[in-house]
């Protein structure tokens, strides 16, 4: 049993109470007990060494604990898509599992059936099988990853160190473009780093009260815009998801605000896309949740079961939430800006935007946004 | 679990004042009725003693002056069902089969635990041994879950332990299988009165497993919205009004009813949306043999529409009556409702 102490957070919000990876128990399996992410997790302390711990062990580690792991698959796959709702087709480098932010909607905690954070001690091999994806034929590979879809891209980075060994993979090829995405504003140790505009630092933005309210230890809202400013002035691209869009009283004049947040911190052009998706879950999950957090009302909405077998708002309250966030947005941002629909129907696409891309056409679209971006070969950003 | 090497078979038995014999497992509600045992017993006498057990050795909570545990006492740990036939019948002298005092406790409740497994426990009994051992040595409890079938599944086990806070109607319910564990462990932490009116009302419409949770679920839901308890949804005169007249209506019809009120309570912008629909279908005065299908979810993923003909003339009127029915207004509104139909919050 070990903890340890707390990373210097030079620059961004102080949040005392943010648990980054500072588990109060680090369980390393013993063919990791040596390497430098071991080392650098445990921050000098001795970690408890374990022999073996597979996904089935994964929910008999809990709330505080962080675990070191093989993991025993592809490190890259597909954004887990689901049937009947269109996809934007990014690949996944899947890094580790859990999130500690303790946000009230998470849908990791239905998939993942644990609280602890899960690293994967072998991302050499990850890395490599990424690489090698990247050296493929650019015309026949995929163009987007993110590592942002099982746990936060950056919570653990201070101390795994993982985003700049891929900021600076992807600074070397122009027909990729990695995204990271956070909910932290912990993006200061990235600024310097030369990555040639072919890393987009996104973050999940939400209406002022729901991030108050729903989304834990996750950095306040104004806090992730200074972050995307500081991010945009170091040359990165920025993305922006309002994912998940909730329905509560005042909602448009929520997201509202959050627009107009957005319109003070950056310039329409630094934005690579935004991205919106409304609330939905698995049905599992409302229970752990609502054991987790009884004061919550985000599942006493009125939802259907989708066609992907998730709790969805009815079709014509999306509709509604989709044209509200996006008609706010439009007051900030350039008609040009890509914004698009996460996981969802032809029949709302349709309704919102006039039109239907498909899964093939939006990620035809955001690839090409994508090359763009990778291949304008920004100038590298001075190093202090 | 580690194996079992004592055997009680090579033990002798001994004759004890059945009064004097203290109960070690906490009773199921489903263990009472003795009687046809006490008939056997009469007939054939007693073929198997019963097994005790001198606890007080540190282990059986003695501390816990509630339990009537003591250092002196000697336990039951299989035989309940024996010692409440013999005492039935008035015998004076039970014969037993008694552990020595130094058998390790992890031994003597696994012998105690196996002996019952012949017959099996009920999810009640389950759950309140699980309970019994669970708080007064866990780890224990860990070693002697497969005896109570709680070796793999942490859900059983966190069930079973909650499902044992039930009262005596639940646990009777429960061991009965009128109530599985897993709303059983629901519905434990619910107030007294919220309880005995669900559980009343299962015992009157006996719904299926699925239905009892999808009740509870709404009641739930409903009670945080409206700042309520089930109990005081259960008796509004907007969902009690389905109880009406049970005996005539019967059950199915009674339950159909009750599902549609506590459905339509739970979600009632979804319900005027379905009604709106419904409606814009009824005034299209399609035949039965046109028939368009909503999508009950409102996704609109895709719509179906079954005709029914048997002669080419039938399946021509039905194509005229599709053609016409193309540029119908209140049909294209089915087809392309907006977002001005479902009520603003």
């Amino acid at each position: 049993m070990i903890s340890m102490p707390n990373e210097a957070r030079p620059q961004s919000t102080p949040r005392p109470d943010l648990p980054d990876h500072n588990s109060s128990r680090l369980y390393v399996e013993d063919e990791f007990k040596g390497q430098p992410l071991a080392q650098r997790l445990a921050q000098g302390l001795e970690p408890t060494i374990i022999a073996q711990a597979g996904p089935a062990d994964y929910p008999s580690f809990g709330r505080g604990e962080t675990l070191l792991t093989r993991h025993r698959g592809a490190f890259v796959k597909p954004c887990p898509a689901t049937l009947n709702y269109n996809c934007c087709g990014l690949q996944i480098f899947h890094f580790g599992l859990g999130c500690t932010l303790g946000c009230r909607y998470c849908i990791l905690s239905a998939y993942l059936g644990t609280e602890a954070l899960v690293l994967f001690g072998n991302i050499r091999e990850g890395l490599s099988e990424l690489r090698e994806i990247l050296s493929r034929d650019p015309g026949s590979r995929p163009k987007r990853f993110c590592t942002g879809e099982f746990t936060d891209s950056l919570l653990l980075d201070r101390s795994s160190g993982l985003a700049a060994e891929l900021i600076e993979m992807f600074s070397e090829n122009s027909s990729a473009l990695l995204e990271l995405k956070t909910k932290t504003d912990y993006i200061d140790h990235l600024l310097a780093l030369d990555h040639r505009g072919r890393t987009v630092i996104s973050f999940s933005v939400n209406a002022p009260e729901i991030c108050r309210q729903e989304e834990g230890r996750a950095a306040p809202l104004t806090a992730r815009l200074a972050a995307a400013r500081r991010a945009a002035d170091a040359g990165y691209p920025i993305g922006l998801h309002f994912d998940p869009i909730f329905e509560y009283p005042g909602w448009a004049d929520g997201y509202a605000r959050t627009a107009d947040l957005i319109g003070q911190h950056l310039a329409g052009a630094e934005v690579a896309w935004v991205s919106l998706g409304c609330f939905r879950y698995l049905p599992s999950l409302k229970d752990v949740m609502l054991a987790r957090h009884p004061g919550t009302s985000i599942y006493d909405a009125e939802f259907i079961t989708g066609g992907d077998g998730k709790m969805r708002y009815p079709r014509p309250l999306r509709t509604r939430l989709y044209r509200g966030v996006a008609s706010a947005l439009s007051r900030v941002l350039p008609d040009s800006a890509v914004i698009y629909m996460c996981m969802e129907s032809s029949r709302v696409w349709r309704d919102v935007f006039g039109t239907d891309p498909g899964t093939e056409g939006l990620t035809a679209r955001l690839d090409l946004r994508a090359l763009e971006l990778a291949s304008l070969h920004k100038i590298s950003i001075k190093r202090p | 679990m580690d194996e079992i090497h004592f055997h009680p078979a090579g033990l002798n038995p001994e004759f004890l004042d059945p009064a004097s014999v203290k109960l070690f497992w906490p009773e199921g509600p489903g263990r009472i009725d003795s009687d046809e045992l006490a008939g056997s017993i009469n007939s054939l006498g007693l073929l198997r003693p019963p097994l005790v057990w001198e606890a007080g050795h540190g282990w059986a909570g003695e501390n816990d002056a509630n339990s009537g545990f003591g250092p002196a006492c000697l336990y039951l740990l299989a035989g309940s069902r024996r010692l409440a036939a013999v005492k039935a019948l008035g015998w004076t002298s039970l014969p037993v089969l008694r552990l020595p005092p130094d058998t390790p406790p992890e031994r003597a409740l696994a012998l105690g635990l196996a002996d019952n497994l012949e017959r099996g426990f009920d999810a009640a009994e389950t759950a309140v041994i699980w309970h019994f051992l669970w708080n007064r040595n866990r780890e224990l409890a860990n070693t002697l879950a497969p005896l109570l079938g709680l070796a793999r599944s942490p859900r059983l086990r966190q069930w079973s332990l909650a499902a044992a806070g039930l009262p005596t109607k639940g646990l009777v319910a429960l061991a009965a299988g009128r109530l599985d564990l897993e709303t059983g462990a629901r519905l434990a932490a619910w107030a007294a009165d919220d309880l005995n009116q669900i559980l009343n009302l299962f015992e009157a419409l006996a719904p299926s497993k699925q239905k009892k949770r999808e009740w509870l679920n709404w009641l739930e839901d409903l009670s945080r919205r409206e700042k309520s308890s089930p109990g005081r949804i259960l008796a509004s005169p907007e969902i009690a009004g389905a109880l009406a007249d049970l005996e005539h209506r019967g059950r199915p019809e009674v339950e159909n009813d009750l599902r549609r009120r506590l459905w339509r309570r739970r979600h009632p912008r979804l319900a005027g949306l379905i009604d709106q629909r419904e409606a814009r279908l009824r005034s299209l005065a399609l035949p039965p043999s046109f028939r368009l299908e909503l999508d009950p979810s409102l996704e609109d993923l895709s719509f179906t529409l079954k005709l029914t003909f048997s002669t080419p003339a039938d399946f021509q009127r039905l194509a005229d009556l599709a053609a016409v029915l193309k540029t119908n207004p209140d049909f294209l509104k089915i087809l392309d409702d907006t977002p001005n139909d479902i009520n603003a919050q």
